[in-house]
């Protein structure tokens, strides 16, 4: 996962297995908490693709709505996680 | 994964627990707590290149069951250690921090504070609040039931909801001191399964919570809640393997030794498939738990082990009640008398299908994680 459109992307692919409603499209930008759109079971779902396929652990005290608000907080706390693990391993 | 160490360390607790309650078979909850805590099953070893720290917990708690050390303190002892302890550990909160060392001495217990009266398995409609004081601390109000330890414990883990809103972000998790004033508990609930260990109701009239009993950010709870209650069910029913063991061992001596038309009892095909069907039981649930239990170990996330926790739950206690009707149809009339070294609870293991998440409701969450459409 190299950008926030690859965020939205996977956001948007768990959202289609959901009973979330089907006209609302995924930008950087989409809030994501103000519709209903994300129930619990939908945000440990993001939370556990992205430790798939970004190569980050995402810890649970991370799964906060600061970060859940849009794609783009999502994004912002994938490259933070990064940026610790790779200070960590140099 | 379970192994010749392994077996050692289940050994080396069941000589201990013996030892340790020997003389303590009338003492209170809280003696008897504290003699096996001081062995140390609450405190996290050392780990060995061979076997990881929640392997050796579940060998601890498994070591204590085979050693005779009652049902009930088995599973308040796995209950905390695993539903609490291993997870705020995991968590990192510094409320937790300030208490481990007499956690795990086994001075300072501690009770998991989700369920209310209308329920536990849909948390999101639980009424306990907490709300900001205006100092940065808290005021929780509510009241919690059902929950094991209540009576007896110090501190409790309590799930409040900190927004109005019925959002996944509307929980957060407080390490309530039970002496701070506004705290009252009830008498313990006359309870007829697990009754070696006390369950009680807490109600909390305006308490005053400083800034950091907050467990991890405000709204953290339910991603809290979702690392307790998948380390709960993938480990707590490990609490039952020692009572399995026990039973299967006094049950192969009382078919080998008893006499019926003129043979041993267990002469009878269809008591030694009985018997083998019991053994398979327990193999099956010490398999599953000891797996669960390596995949902590190799740091897989509590968030990702969610499913297969749930069918292990869902498959140990299904095992546990399955073995203790096979038991108690051998031991027949035995069975049902206290003294005879073949009593059979069957409420114990009934109630395993209904504590930590219901089987049914667990089978739901499977089946949606498997792709079906369907909701609570």
């Amino acid at each position: 996962m190299n950008s926030v459109d690859d965020l939205c992307d996977l956001i948007r692919a768990i959202l289609a297995d959901t009973s979330a409603p089907a006209d609302v499209d995924i930008e950087p930008q989409t809030a994501l908490l103000v519709s209903g759109l994300l129930d619990s079971l939908t945000i440990m779902r993001i939370a556990t693709r992205i430790e798939e396929t970004a190569g980050v652990a995402f810890p649970e005290s991370e799964v906060v709505a600061a970060n859940f608000r849009t794609p783009q907080t999502l994004w912002a706390l994938v490259e933070t996680l990064r940026a610790e693990k790779s200070a960590v391993t140099r | 994964m379970i192994g010749t160490v392994t077996d050692d360390l289940v050994a080396e607790w069941s000589e201990f627990s013996e030892s340790a309650l020997g003389g303590l078979g009338s003492a209170d909850f809280r003696t008897q707590w504290k003699a096996i805590a001081g062995g140390g099953i609450l405190r996290t070893a050392a780990s060995d290149a061979s076997v990881g720290p929640v392997t050796r917990a579940l060998a601890a708690v498994e070591g204590i069951g085979v050693g005779g050390t009652p049902a009930g303190l088995c599973y308040a002892l796995a209950s905390q250690r695993f539903g609490i302890q291993f997870p705020l550990q995991s968590f990192g909160a510094p409320a937790w921090t300030a208490l481990a060392d007499g956690v795990e001495r086994g001075d300072i217990l501690l009770c998991h504070a989700l369920t209310e009266e209308g329920g536990g398995s849909d948390p999101l409609s639980m009424t306990t609040r907490a709300v900001p004081s205006g100092d940065g601390g808290w005021r929780l109000n509510g009241r919690k039931a059902f929950v094991t330890a209540a009576p007896v414990a110090d501190h409790a883990l309590v799930f409040a909801r900190t927004a109005t809103e019925r959002t996944p972000f509307a929980l957060s998790a407080f390490l309530v001191d039970l002496s701070t004033s506004g705290v009252r508990r009830s008498d313990p609930f006359p309870k007829v399964a697990l009754t070696g260990v006390p369950m009680g109701a807490l109600d909390f009239d305006d308490v005053r919570l400083e800034p950091e009993r907050l467990v991890g950010q405000e709204g953290a709870g339910l991603a809290l809640l979702t690392t307790t209650t998948s380390w709960e069910r993938a480990l707590l029913l490990g609490y039952a393997l020692g009572p399995m063991r026990r039973v299967l061992d006094r049950t192969v001596d009382w078919a080998r030794s008893r006499r019926q038309f003129d043979r041993p009892m267990g002469g009878s095909h269809l008591v030694a498939g009985r018997i083998a069907d019991m053994a398979l039981a327990v193999h099956r649930s010490r398999t599953l738990v000891y797996a669960m239990a390596h995949r902590f170990d190799r740091s897989e996330s509590a968030r990702s082990l969610a499913s297969d926790a749930a069918l292990t739950k869902i498959s140990v206690a299904q095992d546990y009640l399955e073995f203790s009707r096979q038991a108690a149809m051998l031991g027949g009339v035995r069975s049902f008398i206290a003294d005879t070294g073949l009593t059979v609870d069957l409420a114990d293991p009934m109630a395993a299908s209904v504590y930590a998440g219901p089987n049914d409701l667990l089978r739901v969450s499977v089946a949606r994680e498997l792709g079906l459409p369907v909701q609570n």
